[in-house]
C-alpha cells in the first residue's frame, strides 16, 4: 500500500473522486520531510484554489458516514509486503570486504535468521540497514556511534590519503514481482590510523515491475524508502524484544497514544488540518475591502433607475420629434395657404418675415461662433485669472533674492569653474595664494536654491508674460462677450420684429387670414417650445447615459469583487469541509484503531502465549486513556504476568501497529527469546510461523536463543540461516551460511 | 558644484503622470472632456487643461483634497508648459515655502490635491449652474477680471 492507510480509507470512503484526489495530494505535501511548513501551506492553498478553480471541489453538504467496513477493507485492500530478497556489505563496521547475504524466503518459510554470539555483529547487522535506508544507526551505543563506521581491517589495508569505499545494497521484491534495490555508498580516506568521511553519501534507488525486467534507476530513493517504511515508524518493524515493554510500564500510556499516532500518521493527518486552518487564513486575509450583497444591490437599482429615465428620454424624444413633423407639417401648410390667399399685403408681410428669419438663423449661427471662441478664452484665462493675485509677491521674492545676492547674476558657476581650471582671478590677475583660491571657490558654492537660479528667472518672467498675455486674452475675451450680448440682443430685435409682422398678419381684416396667421403664431410658438424642450431633453438623455455609464463600470467593478468575495468565502468554506472531514476521520480512526489494535493484539498474543488458559480467554484492552491491560475475564493479568509473557504481550502490540501502520515491510525481531525461559521457547517456536501472517519474519538470535530444539522446530519455515562469526584478530565479522 | 536648472529640467522631475482619483475621474472629469456642452472639449489637450482649471479653482476656493483610493493617472507631465509649471511653481512656494521649488514630487501632490480639490466646483459652473457657463463665468468673477484689467 504504496501511499498508506489513510489514503487508501478515502479512496475507499464515498466522497468525490476530485475531493479524494485533492487531499491525497494535500497528505502528500505534508508528508514531505523535505518541505518547509511555509512551502507546505503555499502548495496546500494553491492545490485548494485550482482545484475549486477547475470546478472539481465543492463543499459537500453532509460528511458521507465513515464505517469500519471502509476501514477494514482499507486495510485489507493490497496487502502484498515487501520481503528482502538480498543484502550487500562492503566494509560497514566489522563486516569486511563484500559480504552478500541471501534474505529471499517461500510463502510457507517465511522466516530468517540471523545467529551469532553477543557482540559478533548483530545489531550492526541490523545497522547496516537503517544505514543503508535511512543513513542512521539507530541500535549503537554512543561510544560506537561516534567511531567511524568504515572497517578498520580495511582501513590498515589502505595507504595514507587513500580512498575506500563502504557501501550496503539492499534488495527487496514483492509478491506481484516488483523489485526496489537500494544502495547507499560512502567515500572514506584514510588519515593516520583514522578513516576520514569524504564528500556526500550517495543513495541511489533501483525499480522494476516485472521480475523479467532489469533494474531502471529511480530518481525519488528517499520517496521511495517512505513507500516502504516510513523512517519514523521503522522502530515498530525492526525492534529489540528485550525492550519493548516499556509500552505498559505505568505511565506510559502516552507512548502507546504516541506510537499510535505514528503508526497511523495521525501527526500527518493532525498537521495537515492545522496546515489547511493556515490556509483558510490566507484565504480570509484577502476578504477585507470586498463589497457587500446590499451594495451591488442599491448600485444594480440606481442603474436601473437610470436605464427607465433613458428610456423615458428616448421616448419623449420620439414623440417631440413626431410633435414637430406634425406641427411642421401643419405650419408649413398653414404659411401655404396664407400665401395663396392671393391677398397682396400678406404677401408683402410673408416675405419680409422670410427674410427676418433667414436673418434669426444666421444671427443663432454667429451668437454659436462666438460661444465657441468664448470657450477657448475661458479655460485659458482662468487658471491665471484665479491665481494672480499671488504672482506679485512671488516676484517680490524672486527679486529680493537676487538683492540679496542670493541668485547671483554676474558670477555664474560656470565661470568660476573656469576661472579656477586657468588658475585666475575675477579681475583676469593670476591666483597666487591658497586664501585666494578658496574665497573664488566658496564664490562658486550653490546651494540648492540657487542651482533653480535658472528657474527662478524663468518663472519670474513667465509670470509677467501670463499677466501681460491674459490681460490681452481678457480683454478680447471681454470684446467677444460684448458682442455675444449685442448679438443676442440683435437676435431678440428680430425676433420682435416676426412677432410685430404676425400681429400684422393677424390684424389684416379679412377673417380667414386672421385665422391663418393666428394658427401659425400658434404653431411657430409650438416649434420653439418643441425645439426647447428637444434640447433640454437630448441633455438630460445625454447626462442620464454618462451617469448611467459610471455607475455600470462602478457596478461592473462591485460584481469583480462580489465573485471574489464569493469565491473566497467558498475557498474558506471548503477549507472547513476538509477540516470537518479530516477530523470526523480522525475520530472514527482513532476509536477504530484502539479497538482493532487491541483485536489484534489479542490475536497475535494468542498465537504466541503458551498457557492454555491464555490461549482461550485472554484479553489485550487499551482504554480511551490508552492504559494497556491483559484480562482474563474481568481479571486484570498485567502484574501476575512472567517476564517472558510480558515480552509476548508487547511483541503482540508492536505487530499489531505495524499491521494498523499499512505499511508492509519486512519484520526483525532482536533478541525474540532471550528473555522467554528454555522450558517455553519451544511453544513459542511452534506459534512464529503463524506469526505475522503474510510478513517475512528476521530473527536476529544468539546460540542460547537458538537452541537445537528452537532450530527443529522452525527448520521448515526457515529460508535463510546465517551465521555470525567474529573474529577477534581481524576485528571483522564474516557471515556464513548454515 | 551643482548645475543651472531650467523650468524643462524640472518638468521631468514632476511625477511620470498626474491625475485624479478614480471617483472624480469618473464623476467630473469624463463628462468635462466628452460632453458636447463643455467649454474643454474643445481644447487641443482637454484632460490637461481640465487639471490645470481644477488647480486654480481648487487654490482659489482653498479647498485642497488629500489623495485618498485609488488614483487614475494618465496626464503625462511633458503636456504641462511651462507656463503651467510657473503656476504649479508659484502656488506651491505660496502655500508651503519658497524651498519647495526644489521637490517636484511634493509638487505634483500639492497639485493634485488642489485639483481634486476644484474638479467639483468646476464640474457644477459647467454643468449645473443654470445658464451658459460663459455668463456664470463672467457673473462669478468679474470682479477679479476687472480688477485684473485695470493693473
Amino acid at each position: 500500500m504504496e501511499e498508506g492507510w489513510i489514503i487508501e480509507i478515502i479512496r475507499e470512503w464515498d466522497i468525490d473522486v476530485n475531493l479524494q484526489d485533492l487531499i491525497q495530494n494535500l497528505f502528500g505535501f505534508q508528508e514531505n520531510m523535505e518541505m518547509s511548513q511555509k512551502k507546505k501551506t503555499e502548495n496546500s492553498r494553491n492545490y485548494i484554489e485550482k482545484y475549486f478553480d477547475q470546478d472539481k471541489v465543492r463543499k459537500i453538504d453532509t460528511i458521507p458516514e465513515l464505517t469500519t467496513d471502509i476501514i477494514d477493507i482499507a486495510a485489507e485492500k493490497s496487502r502484498s509486503p515487501y520481503r528482502f530478497v538480498e543484502l550487500e556489505v562492503e566494509n560497514f563496521r566489522q563486516f569486511y570486504g563484500i559480504q552478500t547475504v541471501a534474505l529471499r524466503t517461500g510463502e510457507s518459510n517465511r522466516i530468517n535468521v540471523i545467529e551469532g554470539e553477543n557482540g559478533s555483529g548483530k545489531t550492526n547487522f541490523l545497522n547496516a540497514i537503517t544505514w543503508c535506508l535511512f543513513e542512521k544507526e539507530y541500535d549503537t551505543s554512543s561510544e560506537i556511534k561516534e567511531t567511524s563506521p568504515f572497517n578498520i581491517h580495511k582501513l590498515e589495508q589502505l595507504d595514507e590519503n587513500e580512498i575506500g569505499i563502504m557501501r550496503v545494497k539492499l534488495t527487496f521484491d514483492r509478491k506481484s514481482g516488483q523489485k526496489v534495490q537500494f544502495v547507499r555508498k560512502s567515500e572514506f580516506i584514510r588519515k593516520g590510523n583514522e578513516s576520514r568521511k569524504k564528500g556526500k553519501t550517495d543513495f541511489d534507488c533501483y525499480t522494476t515491475n516485472s521480475i523479467n525486467d532489469p533494474l531502471k534507476p529511480y530518481p525519488q530513493a528517499d520517496a521511495k524508502v517512505r513507500q516502504i517504511i516510513p523512517p519514523e515508524i521503522h522502530r515498530f518493524f525492526f525492534f529489540d524484544a528485550e525492550h519493548v515493554t516499556r509500552f505498559f510500564e505505568p505511565g506510559n500510556e502516552s507512548e502507546v497514544h504516541s506510537a499510535i499516532q505514528e503508526v497511523a500518521r495521525f501527526n500527518t493527518l493532525d498537521k495537515l488540518m492545522t496546515t489547511i486552518e493556515r490556509v483558510k487564513t490566507r484565504f480570509a486575509a484577502k476578504k477585507t475591502g470586498l463589497p457587500e450583497d446590499k451594495e451591488i444591490e442599491e448600485l444594480t437599482a440606481k442603474i436601473d433607475d437610470y436605464t427607465d429615465k433613458i428610456e423615458r428620454y428616448k421616448d419623449l424624444i420620439l414623440k417631440l420629434r413626431e410633435q414637430k413633423r406634425i406641427n411642421d407639417q401643419n405650419l408649413s401648410r398653414k404659411q401655404t395657404e396664407l400665401k395663396q390667399s392671393g391677398y397682396k399685403q400678406v404677401e408683402l408681410l410673408q416675405k419680409e418675415k422670410e427674410g427676418k428669419q433667414n436673418e434669426l438663423t444666421s444671427k443663432n449661427n454667429r451668437i454659436n461662433e462666438i460661444n465657441e471662441q468664448l470657450k477657448k478664452h475661458l479655460f485659458n484665462i482662468m487658471p491665471i485669472l484665479l491665481t494672480n493675485d499671488i504672482f506679485e509677491p512671488i516676484i517680490d521674492k524672486i527679486d529680493n533674492k537676487y538683492e540679496a545676492g542670493e541668485l547671483p547674476p554676474n558670477i555664474r558657476p560656470q565661470f568660476v569653474r573656469s576661472l579656477l581650471e586657468r588658475k585666475k582671478c575675477i579681475c583676469n590677475r593670476p591666483l597666487e595664494s591658497n586664501e585666494q583660491i578658496e574665497a573664488l571657490r566658496q564664490l562658486g558654492n550653490i546651494d540648492d536654491l540657487s542651482e533653480l537660479e535658472g528657474v527662478l528667472i524663468e518663472i519670474r518672467s513667465n509670470l509677467q508674460n501670463m499677466t501681460e498675455n491674459v490681460k490681452e486674452e481678457i480683454s478680447e475675451f471681454l470684446e467677444l462677450f460684448d458682442k455675444i450680448v449685442n448679438a443676442r440682443e440683435s437676435y431678440r430685435q428680430t425676433n420682435e420684429v416676426i412677432d410685430d409682422l404676425n400681429k400684422k398678419l393677424e390684424r389684416i381684416d379679412h377673417a380667414n387670414i386672421q385665422s391663418i396667421q393666428s394658427s401659425i403664431t400658434k404653431l411657430e410658438r409650438n416649434k420653439t417650445n418643441i425645439e426647447i424642450d428637444l434640447s433640454r431633453t437630448r441633455s438630460d438623455l445625454e447626462k442620464a447615459e454618462r451617469d448611467r455609464q459610471i455607475d455600470e463600470r462602478n457596478l461592473d467593478k462591485l460584481l469583480k469583487g462580489q465573485n471574489k468575495r464569493k469565491k473566497i468565502n467558498q475557498l474558506r468554506d471548503l477549507c472547513d469541509n476538509l477540516v470537518e472531514l479530516l477530523q470526523a476521520l480522525y475520530d472514527k480512526l482513532m476509536e477504530h484503531i484502539r479497538t482493532n489494535l487491541a483485536n489484534k493484539s489479542t490475536n497475535y498474543f494468542k498465537i504466541l502465549a503458551w498457557k492454555e488458559d491464555f490461549k482461550q480467554n485472554a484479553v489485550i484492552e487499551i482504554s480511551e486513556n490508552y492504559a494497556f491491560d491483559l484480562k482474563i475475564g474481568v481479571r486484570s493479568m498485567m502484574i501476575d504476568l512472567s517476564a517472558g509473557e510480558k515480552q509476548i504481550v508487547a511483541i503482540s502490540f508492536i505487530a499489531a501497529l505495524t499491521w494498523i501502520s499499512g505499511f508492509e515491510a519486512p519484520i526483525i525481531i532482536d533478541s525474540p527469546l532471550n528473555r522467554i525461559s528454555e522450558s517455553h521457547r519451544k511453544n513459542i517456536a511452534e506459534s512464529l510461523p503463524n506469526f505475522l501472517e503474510g510478513s517475512q519474519l528476521m530473527l536476529l538470535v544468539t546460540p542460547d536463543e537458538y537452541t537445537s530444539d528452537v532450530s527443529s522446530i522452525l527448520g521448515d519455515h526457515v529460508s535463510n540461516y546465517y551465521h555470525l562469526s567474529y573474529d577477534t584478530n581481524t576485528s571483522t565479522t564474516t557471515l556464513r551460511r548454515i | 558644484m551643482a548645475n543651472i536648472k531650467k523650468l524643462q529640467d524640472l518638468r521631468t522631475e514632476l511625477r511620470t503622470t498626474l491625475g485624479f482619483t478614480e471617483i472624480a475621474r469618473e464623476k467630473y472629469v469624463d463628462p468635462l472632456i466628452t460632453s458636447t456642452h463643455s467649454p474643454f472639449k474643445v481644447a487641443n489637450a482637454p484632460m490637461k487643461e481640465v487639471f490645470v482649471n481644477a488647480v486654480a479653482l481648487g487654490y482659489y476656493n482653498k479647498y485642497r483634497i488629500p489623495l485618498e483610493g485609488k488614483m487614475d493617472r494618465n496626464i503625462r507631465n511633458n503636456v504641462f508648459s511651462t507656463n503651467d509649471l510657473s503656476l504649479f511653481l508659484t502656488i506651491a512656494a505660496t502655500e508651503e515655502s519658497f524651498e519647495v521649488i526644489s521637490d517636484m514630487a511634493q509638487i505634483s501632490t500639492i497639485m493634485e490635491e488642489y485639483a481634486n480639490g476644484g474638479i467639483q466646483p468646476l464640474y457644477k459652473m459647467i454643468f449645473e449652474i443654470d445658464g451658459d457657463p460663459i455668463y456664470t463665468f463672467r457673473e462669478k468673477f468679474d470682479n477679479l477680471l476687472t480688477d485684473l484689467m485695470e493693473e
